[in-house]
Formats: C-alpha cells, structure tokens, sequence
C-alpha cells in the first residue's frame, strides 16, 4: 500500500473537459499531466464501450507510460478520475486504488451537492474545499489510506 | 533491428540441404534463358506424351525449388508459432562439401588447461585464428555455420537413365552409345547405369551419415518412366544398392504428382530425424556443460601472464558455460522447443551479463570485460540479441508480461551496469542505447501482433504475487477479482514502445547537445572521444519524427484519437527542435483545435506559445496575431508581467513598424468565437418584437474578465453588421477627456450619423470612447427605426485595430447561440422609460435567457373600428345595403382604402357587391377613403345582392391604412400599410316560394268550333301561388307571366285570360310574412301540326317585381324582380283522344245522354269496340257490345242514354272501348277523359251526383 504514490489527480467532466487537475509530482510539469489526463479520455471511452454493462465505474490501469500508470474511474454521470501514479515494480492492489477513487468520489459529490455549483459548466472547480479534499488524497500515505477507507 | 547481426535475431529452423536441382542463383537465370537442351528433351517428350505432364525436368526442378524454399525468406519472426514441419532450404551443388569438421569427438572436456593440444573446431576460442580466439564467446559465424551451413538433412534429387534422356543426360554418360547399341542392348546398359546411380547414393549417404546428417534421394520419373514395366524393378535394384531405408529416405517423384504435396511429404518424412538430430546436438553440448567443473569452486585463475599484458586471458569457465548455454538454446530452438530454448537462453544471458560487472559474481575474483574493448562490445551486442530473443520467443509462446519483464530486466541490469560504468544515463551513448531497445521491442511486438498475436486487455490480467512471478493469470470470470496489478508487468500495444523510444532519442540529442556545450565552454574535445563525430551526425530530429510518427500510426490504429494529438504535439515539438517551423506549425495548428474544443487550456496555452515562436521564427505574422490576442485570454493561468509582454508583444506588431519582411497591408479576420476571447460579447434587443417606424433600442455588452487586458487596450474601430445593410453601424475611437475607470461604462450610441465612411459604404457613424480595460462592462447603447417588417438580425459585431501595416477584424458572431444562456440583462441609464433621470446606470433583468440579436419587425396593431350596420338576413336578389362606419383611433390622421369581398364556397358565384359609385362583380378594389382625421369616424354604404342561393355570406372588409403624414403622393404605396380586418357573416333566405299548378281545361262541346284545319287547341289552367316567406314585409309592384318563345314553330301559346289585369301598372301591394297570392292564367295551346310534337311544352317566366317595404335609413333600394320559371307544359299527346261530355245536373228518372267524342288523328281508320257494362243506379239503352271505324282525321260521336234509377253519388255506366291493334295485334285500352271531372283510377270510373226528383221537394 505504502507503494502507492500519486503524481496527480484529475477530474474531467462528462464532455471531456478538464474541470481540476492536480499535480503532487516535484518532478513533472503540469503540461505532463493535462496531457496524460486528456489522452485517458481516449482509454475510459474505449473501456466503457467495450463492456457497457459493467456496473464497476472503477475501469483500473489505463495505461502505463514511462515510469508512470495511470488509473481511471467513471461515475453514473459521465464525470471521469483520473489518478497517475509513479510506478513501484510491484502490485498496486485494485482495492487501494478503488479506496482512493472512492475517496475523489466522496469529494466531488460533496461538490456537486453545493447548490451554487453549475453542473454543466466547463469552468474549473475553483471550491477551497474541494481543493483540500483532493489535496488530502494526494498528500495522503499508504497507512491512512487503508486506515480510512471503508 | 538491423543493427545487430541477423543471425543473432533470426529465428531458427533445421536446415535442409538439396542438391540436383541446381542452385537459387540457378533458378533466377532459368526464369528468364530456358537451355537448349531442355527445350529439346520437352520436344522429344511432347511426341510422346498427350496432355497433361509436359513439365521438362528443369521446370521441375525449378517447381520443387520454389516450393521447397518458398518458407525459407525468413523473417524475424517467421516460422514462430507455427513452425510445423518447416525447414529452412538451401539449395547447392551436387558436389558440396560440408565445413570441415574436428577431426574427432574430443574424449575430455575443453577446457583451458588443455588448450592447445587438442585440435578443435576453427570457430573455438582455442583454435588460433578463430574470430573468437582466445577469450571470445559466440561469433555470429557459428550461428552461421548451422543456420546455412550445416545440414541436418540432405536430400538428394536423381533422374533414372531412359533410353530416351541419353542425348540430354551428360553426367552419367560416359561411354559413347550408338541409337543400334542402345536398341540391341537396353538392359545392360540401364542395368550399368542404375549401378552407378546407387553407388554414387551410397557414397553420399556414407559421407554424410559419418557427420549424422541423414540423407534422402529423390529419384525423379519421366512419363516414359512410368509406362516401363521395368521401372519398378529398376528403383528397387537401385534403393537396395544404395541402402537407403525405404520409408523416409527415398522417394520417387512421378511425372504427374502434385509439387506441393510431395515437398509436404518429403519434409514431413524428414522432419523428425531433423529433431533427432538437433537434439543430439543438444545433448552432446550438455554433456560437455555438465563436465565443466563449477567457476565459484575453481576460481578464478589469473592468466600466467600480468593482467595488464597484451596477450588476454584464455576464455573463463564462465564463458566456456556461456557458450554451451547458447549453443543449448540454439539447438533447443532449431527444433522448436521453445520453452527449453527460453530456459537455456536465460541461463546464458545471466551468465553473460555478469561479465559486464566489474567483479564477477559468479566467477568470484574475476575482473568484468574492459570497458570497450572489442570483446565487450561483442558480447553487449550478444546481450542484446539474447535479449530479443527471449522477448520473441515468449511472445511466441503468448507470455507477454515474461516479454516485457525480459525487456524490462534487460534495461534496469544494463543501466544498472553502465551507471558503474559511467557511461550511464548521463550520456548520448546510453540514450542511444536505450532508445534502440524500445524501439526493437516496439518492432517485434508489431509484427507479432500484425501476425496476430493478440495485446492482452490489462482490465483481465492480474498479478497474484508481489514481484517474483512475471506470469499472470487471465480469468474470464472475475478479471477484477484479482488483486491488483503491477503497471510495470503490463504489456501495451507498441505505440507506447516507439514513443519511449522516441523520448529516449530526443534526450539523446540533448546530452549530445550538453557536451557539445562543455566541449566549447572547455575546448577539449579528447574527453569525449568515443562516438562523437558518429553522433554528431546523427539527425536526431528526424529520427524522433520517425519514431514518433511509428507511435503515432500505432496509436491510430488502436483507436487512441487523444494520444494522436499529444503525439502530434510531440512531433511538432521535434520538428520545432530541427528549426523547421512550418512544419511544426502545421501540426500545432491541427492539433489546438480539440484541446481548445474540450478547454484544456494549460495545454492549449503551451501550444500557442510553441505556435508563436514557430509563427515567428518562419515569418506568418497573421498567425502571430492570432495568437497573440488569444493568449490575452483569461483561460490562461499566467502571471499580470507576461500578460503584459503579451500585450506589448500585440500593440508591437500592429503598430510599429518594426516587422521588416512585411511589406504589404495585411488584412486578417480573426473569428473571436473560435478561440478562447480576451472579451466576452453579449448583444440584447430589449424587446422581443418591434414595430415598423417605432424607434428600437439595442445594447451591446463586452464583459472584460479582471485580470485581462492588462493594459487598456485601444481599438481603432467597431463596427456593427446587421442582416439588412442599411443599419449597419460604424464607430470609432474617440479618447474620452475625463479617464473612465469606472467597472460599469455605458456608451451612448445613438444619434449616429448616415456618413459615407471610406471602405465602409455609407453607415451609421459615431465616435465613441472605445477603450477596453480589465475588469469591465462596457455597454454600447444604439438605437435603429425599423422601416420594413420581417427579422432585423445584429449578425457580426467586429472590433478592429487599424493601422499603417495592419486591418485587424476581431469578429464576434453574435447570430449563433450561446453554449451557456445567461439571464437576460439590459442597463438602464439616462433616462428611465418613465422619463426619470438615472443616477446611477443599473442592470434591470428582461425576460428570458441567452442573447437576442434578431428582432421580429411587424406592423403595428391596426388602431382603427369598423363599424357595420344591416338588417339581416337578407333576401335573395334584393339590393342589400350596409353601411360601414370606419372610425380612426389612431392619434394622427390616415389615409385610407377598402378592399371587400364576398367569399363564398360556390364555384361560380353571381353574388355582386358595390358600393354607390362603382359596379363591381365579387369584390371591390381598393376603394379610396380619403383622409380620415384622427377619432373621425367615415361612412360609407355597400351594397350586395345575393342571388341564387341561400347560404350564409362571409364578406371580408379590409381596410389598409397609414398615417397620412408618412405617406408620399400618389399612387398608394399599399405595402407596409397597416391593415385593419373585419369579416361578417350575413345569412340569405328566399324573399317567398312559388308553386305553380297547370291543369288541362275541358272543351264545351257547345261553343266548340269546327274543325277546319289540322290545328289542334288545348286549353290549360296555370295558377300560380305565391307565399311570402321572408321576415320583412314587401312591397310587389308587379307580377307578369313573360312566356317564352316556343322552341319550335309548330307551338304557340296565349294567354288567354288571367286573374290580374295583364296591362296594369298599379298593383301596390305590401305582402307580409305568410301571404299567399294566386294568379290565375287561362293558357291556349295551339298546335299548328301535330305531326312531332314534344310532350312537354315551355310557358314562360314569373316576374315578380318587388322590393322590401321599409325603408333602411335614408336609402331608397330600387323595385327589383324576382324571375321564377314556370315549368313545362306537360301534354299526353296519343293518336286517338276520346272525351266523355257529361251532362249537369242529372235527375232521377230523367233520362241523360252521354255523349263520347272520338278524334282520330292519324291518317288511318281505327276500329272501335265498345263494352257499356251496367250497374244498379241506372237503366241503360243500347247495345250493350258494338263496334264502329273512326275515320282517319275525323270526329265520331257515340251516345249512351241512361236513365238514372236512384238519386246520391253513383258511378256511371261503364264504358270500356277497345282499339284494334295493328296487324292483327292485341286490343288497346283507349284512355278516355272527362274534362271538369276528376280522372278515374284503375277500375274506378267516373262519378255522378244525381239529383232527387223535385217532387220530393214539394
């Protein structure tokens, strides 16, 4: 679990727009991200298409590019996580990683539940709360994860 | 790929050797130059054969040799999966010689210690000569050696001598035959030549099975062959002879076997022996392995001489086991066993890579091999090929995670070990490496998968174990179920191979380029020695292109649309790197689409920027524009100071003239819509609707975000383009004398002036203050007088910089729908609509959302009454008045016309309207009313009359009207009038009905004239009962019967008298509802030849002259007349009348004479027969059954006197006359009438009323 280390969270809206992207990496620039972010896009819909009826949103490793692999997850309404991690050479459990997706999940519903914020807009989340939550995620490590997920 | 020796990489199969067939080089030249001979033997074979094998031997020999090494252009992956019973062929001379061999299988095992006494193969590290001696490991030489060299099965391909074949066969011909030695003694001949035949089998054969290489012959027929019955014999005699095994090792091709089929065969024969073969070879290499004594137990020994010295060390223990762990690979993959081979090609490279340490591991105290040296370069060059191989083979045996872990192992060891080494991931060297071993992954995995080899699904693979275990499980049913994955273990498609290796060459022109860098800041170009003058030549760009475009393909080709554009980004970025900015360009350009569409802007942002510098460096200034005002936008995350550079960059460009390779005016149009704006445009019609000459406002609103423009920017010119040109506006900048920093500017833009602006046209003009600031709203208020109805459209609204160099049109589209509706906002300022002064401006909300820049332009609610008096219903063919009162409401006076029109579901309608002047059919035309002065009202009578029919009647009155003061002089402008409508409904009903009764009058045979002419005169009684049904009162002046001229002349009718005075002028008569009036007529019928006579006869037409007695109004309505037809005459016209005179008043006991008057009115006699039948009222005299003949056009009278019994009702006598038909036919009935008496029916007869004597009286 403790080989978990999360270069970046990005979520993106269901007409494939960024709405926040989160670099943790010291060692990337953003750009990097934006572009892994977009180009998951790519994987999630072939993903979903293929197997239509899965009823697991969580869609597991993408693609690994790098040194870097890159997760994703699909909520009901279309809206996409992405996680990139820094690859450990060893199993990343799909269980911590549903943990993590659960967790971006609990972020943005407690988002989406503020009245104020447009569903459908294309801007970026800009919440303070938000920002932490997701923050929190990132910074968070293998211990606390598996503490607090349910 | 190529870089590595081809012997190394290529896949191995065993390897066939045949001969007899000639050579590959051969059979290229006999494509194209066919022998003499052969053309002679296939002529002397067509003579004797019919049909179908006319193969000559060389044609055979040709087919055997492409088929047979048809496999044998091996790829690098052929013969992988499905190897099946494939050789690899070569084709030689009949005299080969196989490589000269050790003399003898050495009893002891090689080994160093007993180097040289020994003799050893001429490729062993102990054999002075050998590429590899003394030290080194594998040359590619022996791979060679039993890739093409040495067989494992020989096949040799033989004719059977024919009498026939002695002339083309030169080989076996030694003796010279004569055609009467060949004809005298065939047997002995063949017999001698078959001898040799086996013999020189059996030579090879023995040769070749010394070595263990198995041979095969292949004795090939001709037709004449198989008709032999000797040949049998003959291939016996010969097989024995030579000792060959008759099952797989000789085989007889007849002349009309299948090619292909025997070549199938024939391998399949061999193919097992062929493994034997290579296994023993593996076992003997084994055997040799197994007797190596164990390098951690024997050390490692210094060579005698100084470490230092020239002379290397003999080869380790360690080598000599790397050698035959190789040597066991290749074997093991010569026949295919590829798990075995994987296994022992581990083995081997584990063995090998432990040279490359600077200390062995395994060899403990043995020095690693000198960095660069030739054997080091030899054996990283091994370590490679091992590595492909074992990545192919366990793709071979779809074991992608083992692959990738190999090429993952491969890489980690060999950075691992070039880190110590120091020429690591700091140097080109490394990267160059690195870059190839991708890119020979990517390679591989493409032709595997291009020969179907199937990328697994990473959402069904699963790692069980942490690390140790590279296989993975591949579960159906719960692919999640696993417990995770490690990415690292995941193979992907070879897109993401290339582009790794594309990633890895660009960061080999980077550290090339940091050398370069120490190299000029140092001036030492020795430090650097190896490679650098290679590298420096190198197109590193163009093989990232190429590497990425690979990447590109196969990303394409896996539906990764995205990853495409980020690899275009990246190729564009590379052919920025080599300065060819137009072609970089050009993919950025494609690229910034999407990202700007799916608003990724951090990556849109990089890509303008890189589009930007590429725009400039090749010189596309209009590019540069754009750019550059899209990098205003506040989308872009980036400090105020670069906003500003931006800016300045901006105002630079267009104002000063500073650019020196523009030389001519540019004109660009920028769409503001399809990049991200600096500036957001709404535009608002406050109303939805407006009316023709109403002046309109509307407001145009540009929203500024806070941060952008950084500076106040300055436009030259805004122009607004309406759908209808005539309103297009045009301002320009006028600087505001007081400095506006207010966040809300309000723009008065009305009161614009009609100008004729230089490359505009004439316009609407202003000057207004058209600076925009960050942070702002600014919001330009205009104003338009529609002229016109239909859709009035704000289309473009263009802001604009012009300068000495520049047109630069930022156009925002306003027509087409915004993506987010906003609630719809106008700012009140000035004046409030009540007239109230605003202090300060605010935003009131309109209804609705989203921006309105089209207006709907209709006519104004007409203000106009049209008022409508009548009494209805009205009757039919009066003169219906109805008086309009047309009342202006409007506050100024209009002019205006009527249009009316009787509508009607009657195709051809009589109805007539008009009004006092003009008589019109169905409509009236635009009838002037003049001027009507405000809140006057104008009256005006029509009149209609309905005719016909009494249906209701719509008529529609329109009046079309405009303020008298707008409109020019004459003719009327009817368009664009404002248009009043009022349709009313009048019911019509019939003013009263007629009928008309017309009965035959009888004759008084008293007064009756003679008959002194053919004509004929009928009386009849035509009354006519008129009923005034209608609700008003009328008022008839007159009532004529017109007849109407006979349809032929043989008619005439008269009137001959009539109950109202025929010649009055003065019936005055009021009819109210209900009155019934009956006129009398006594009509004549004179027909003057009765020859054809219609029955029916036309009389004429009631004229009713009539109009409605009260007065409407003042309007006196004209006396109109009402035509009613009177219908025909209808007459029973016969050749034969009989008319029964009874006479009045009959009393009992008085006797009465009945008196019946037949006319014949042909021209021929007809016979009458009379029956009188009697009944109880009366006494009857006469005969009771008589007959009499009628002459023709002449008058009979028969008489019957009766004499009356009893008084009361009673019926006549009844008498029945009978006609005598023609021509002997049956009798007719003649009808007989009674004028004043009611007509029997059937078998009633006519009745009396006979008076009671008078005495009874008295």
């Amino acid at each position: 679990m403790s080989n978990i280390k999360i270069q970046c969270i990005a979520i993106i809206g269901k007409m494939n727009n960024p709405l926040y992207i989160k670099n943790f990496s010291t060692t990337h620039p953003d750009l990097k991200y934006h572009y892994i972010a977009h180009t998951s896009i790519d994987v999630i819909e072939e993903r979903v298409s293929t197997s239509p009826e899965a009823s697991d949103t969580y869609l597991g490793l993408l693609y690994a590019m790098e040194d870097l692999a890159v997760y994703g997850y699909l909520t009901n309404t279309r809206v996409k996580f992405v996680v990139v991690l820094s690859v450990p050479d060893a199993v990343i459990k799909n269980s911590d990683m549903k943990s993590i997706f659960r967790k971006i999940h609990t972020a943005y519903i407690n988002q989406v539940c503020n009245p104020f914020y447009n569903l459908d807009g294309k801007k970026s989340i800009v919440s303070k709360r938000f920002i932490t939550a997701i923050d929190a995620i990132g910074k968070m490590t293998g211990e606390e994860v598996s503490i607090s997920s349910p | 790929m190529d870089s590595y020796p081809p012997e190394f990489i290529l896949h191995h199969v065993p390897l066939m050797v045949v001969f007899g067939l000639g050579t590959v080089k051969d059979l290229a030249e006999q494509t194209t130059v066919p022998s003499p001979s052969s053309s002679k033997s296939a002529h002397s074979r067509q003579s004797s054969i019919s049909t179908n094998s006319t193969f000559t031997r060389q044609q055979i020999s040709k087919n055997l040799l492409t088929q047979l090494t048809a496999k044998s252009q091996a790829g690098v992956w052929e013969f992988g999966k499905s190897a099946g019973n494939a050789f690899h062929v070569e084709a030689v001379d009949k005299n080969f010689q196989l490589p000269p061999r050790k003399p003898m299988m050495r009893p002891q095992q090689p080994s160093h210690h007993s180097a040289m006494n020994i003799t050893h193969s001429s490729l062993s590290p102990l054999t002075p000569g050998s590429p590899v001696y003394p030290d080194g490991l594998i040359p590619p030489i022996w791979v060679r050696r039993h890739h093409v060299l040495l067989p494992s099965v020989v096949v040799g391909f033989y004719d059977l001598w024919h009498r026939s074949m002695s002339g083309s066969i030169k080989e076996k011909d030694e003796s010279t035959i004569t055609p009467s030695e060949m004809l005298g003694s065939a047997e002995p001949i063949e017999k001698e030549k078959d001898g040799n035949l086996a013999m020189e089998i059996n030579e090879k054969r023995k040769y070749l099975h010394e070595r263990g290489i198995r041979f095969a012959a292949v004795i090939i027929l001709n037709a004449q062959h198989s008709e032999d019955p000797i040949t049998e014999e003959r291939l016996g005699y010969i097989r024995k002879m030579s000792g060959l095994d008759a099952r797989n090792c000789f085989f007889v091709l007849l002349p009309d076997r299948d090619i292909s089929e025997f070549v199938t065969t024939l391998q399949k024969g061999l193919y097992e022996h062929s493994l034997k073969y290579y296994r023993e070879h593996g076992n003997r290499v084994k055997r040799k392995r197994n007797k190596l004594p164990s390098p951690a137990t024997a050390g490692y020994v210094r060579p005698s001489s100084d470490y230092h010295s020239s002379a290397p060390a003999p080869l380790s223990i360690q080598g000599w086991m790397f050698r035959y762990d190789y040597k066991m690979a290749t074997f093991a993959e010569f026949r295919q066993d590829i798990d075995a081979s994987i296994h022992y090609y581990e083995s081997a490279y584990t063995l090998l890579v432990d040279f490359f340490a600077p200390q062995s591991a395994i060899t403990p105290g043995a020095p690693g091999l000198q960095i660069r040296s030739k054997r080091w370069n030899d054996a990283r060059i091994l370590a490679d090929c091992i590595n492909i191989k074992i990545c192919k083979m366990n793709l071979y045996i779809d074991a992608p995670s083992a692959a990738l872990a190999q090429l993952n192992k491969h890489i980690t060891t060999f950075k691992r070990l070039c880190n110590t080494l120091e020429i690591g991931d700091d140097t080109f060297e490394y990267w160059t490496w690195l870059s190839n071993q991708y890119r020979v992954f990517a390679d591989i995995l493409d032709i595997a998968t291009r020969s179907g080899f199937i990328i697994p699904d990473p959402t069904t693979v699963f790692h069980t174990t942490s690390s140790a275990d590279y296989r993975f499980g591949s579960s159906s049913n719960s692919p999640m179920a696993g417990s995770g994955i490690n990415p690292t273990m995941v193979l992907q498609h070879p897109g993401f191979y290339f582009h790794l290796a594309a990633q890895c060459n660009s960061v080999r022109r980077k550290k090339l380029l940091a050398v370069e860098k120490i190299i000029q800041a140092s001036g030492d170009a020795l430090k650097f020695p190896s490679g650098l003058e290679a590298e420096r030549k190198v197109d590193h760009s163009a093989l990232t292109i190429e590497l990425l475009t690979k990447s590109y393909e196969q990303f394409k080709k896996y539906k990764g649309g995205r990853m495409t554009l980020y690899l275009a980004s990246e190729i564009a970025g590379a052919h920025y790197e080599a300065e060819n900015y137009v072609m970089a360009l050009k993919f950025y350009e494609r690229i910034a689409k999407k990202y700007r569409k799916e608003g990724w802007h951090t990556i849109l942002e990089s890509i303008l920027n890189c589009s930007l510098k590429c725009a400039k460096e090749s010189g596309t200034w209009d590019n540069v524009v754009e750019y550059l005002i899209e990098l205003l936008s506040d989308r872009f995350h980036m400090s105020e100071q670069k906003r500003i550079e931006i800016q300045n960059k901006l105002m630079n460009v267009i104002f000063k003239t500073e650019i020196s390779s523009l030389v001519n005016f540019r004109q660009v149009v920028i769409d503001m819509n399809e990049i991200n704006s600096f500036s957001t445009c709404y535009v608002q019609f406050k109303e939805p609707a407006t009316f023709i000459a109403t002046p309109t406002p509307f407001q145009i609103t540009f929203i500024t975000p806070s941060d952008t423009p950084p500076l106040p920017l300055q436009f030259t010119y805004l122009q607004l383009s309406f759908n209808d040109s005539n309103f297009n506006h045009y301002f320009t900048h006028k600087p505001n004398d007081e400095s506006d920093d207010t966040k809300l500017q309000c723009v008065n833009c009305k009161e614009c002036l009609r100008k004729d602006v230089d490359g505009e046209g004439y316009i609407w003009f202003k000057s207004v203050d058209l600076t925009f600031r960050k942070g702002s709203t600014k919001v330009f208020e205009g104003l338009i007088i529609p002229k016109e109805s239909g859709d009035l459209q704000l289309q473009i609204i263009t802001l604009g910089f012009l300068s000495e160099n520049w047109k630069i049109d930022l156009r925002f589209d306003v027509s087409t729908p915004r993506e987010e509706p906003l609630k719809r906002k106008w700012l009140q300022f000035e004046t409030m609509s009540n007239g109230e002064q605003v202090e300060q401006p605010f935003f009131i909300n309109l209804e609705g959302t989203g921006d309105r820049a089209s207006i709907k332009v209709t006519q104004k609610q007409a203000k106009l009454d049209i008022k409508v008096n009548h009494s209805a219903p009205a009757l039919l063919d009066e003169h219906y008045p109805i008086q309009l009162t047309i009342l202006n409401l409007e506050p100024e006076d209009i002019k205006a016309v009527l249009k009316a029109e009787l509508i009607s579901d009657l195709q051809e309608s009589e109805d007539v309207i008009f009004d006092s002047n003009l008589n019109t059919t169905n409509h009236l035309k635009e009838v002037d009313l003049g001027v009507i002065s405000s809140n006057e009202s104008y009256v005006k009578t029509i009149y209609i009359i309905g005719k016909k029919t009494t249906n209701l009647r719509t008529l529609r009155l329109t009046v079309l009207y405009s303020t008298s003061s707008l409109i020019p002089s004459t003719p009327t402008p009817i368009q664009n009038w404002i248009e009043k409508r009022e349709d009313i409904r009048i019911p019509f009903i019939a003013p009263f009905s007629v009928s008309f009764n017309i009965s035959p009058q009888g004759e008084e045979f008293g007064n009756a004239r003679e008959i002194s002419s053919l004509d004929r005169i009928e009386r009849h009684f035509l009354v006519a009962k008129i009923t005034s049904i209608g609700p008003w009162d009328i008022c008839v002046s007159g009532i004529e019967l017109s007849l109407l001229d006979q349809a032929n002349a043989q008619t005439k009718i008269e009137i001959i008298s009539s109950s109202i005075e025929l010649d009055s002028e003065s019936l005055e008569q009021v009819w109210r509802q209900g009155y019934i009036f009956n006129v009398n007529y006594l009509l004549e019928l004179t027909i003057l030849n009765d020859a054809s006579l219609s029955e029916s006869v036309d009389i004429g037409l009631l004229d009713i002259k009539w109009r409605r007695n009260q007065p409407f109004g003042n309007i006196s309505v004209p006396f109109i007349e009402t035509t009613m037809m009177v219908p025909q005459l209808q007459r029973h016209d016969s050749e034969l009348s009989v008319i029964l005179d009874i006479p009045p008043n009959p009393i009992v006991g008085q006797i009465f004479t009945l008196t019946f008057k037949i006319i014949n009115w042909t021209s021929a006699p007809v016979r009458i027969r009379v029956t009188v039948e009697v009944n109880d009222a009366f006494v009857f005299s006469g005969y009771k059954q008589t007959y009499f003949i009628v002459s023709p056009l002449s008058t009979y009278y028969f008489k019957a006197n009766c004499f009356p019994l009893a008084p009361g009702k009673v019926k006549l006598p009844r008498v029945k006359m009978m006609k005598a038909g023609d021509n002997g036919a049956a009798e007719q009935e003649v009808p007989i009438t009674a004028p004043g008496f009611k007509e029997p029916v059937e078998d009633e007869w006519y009745m009396v009323f006979i008076k009671p004597k008078k005495e009874i009286n008295e």
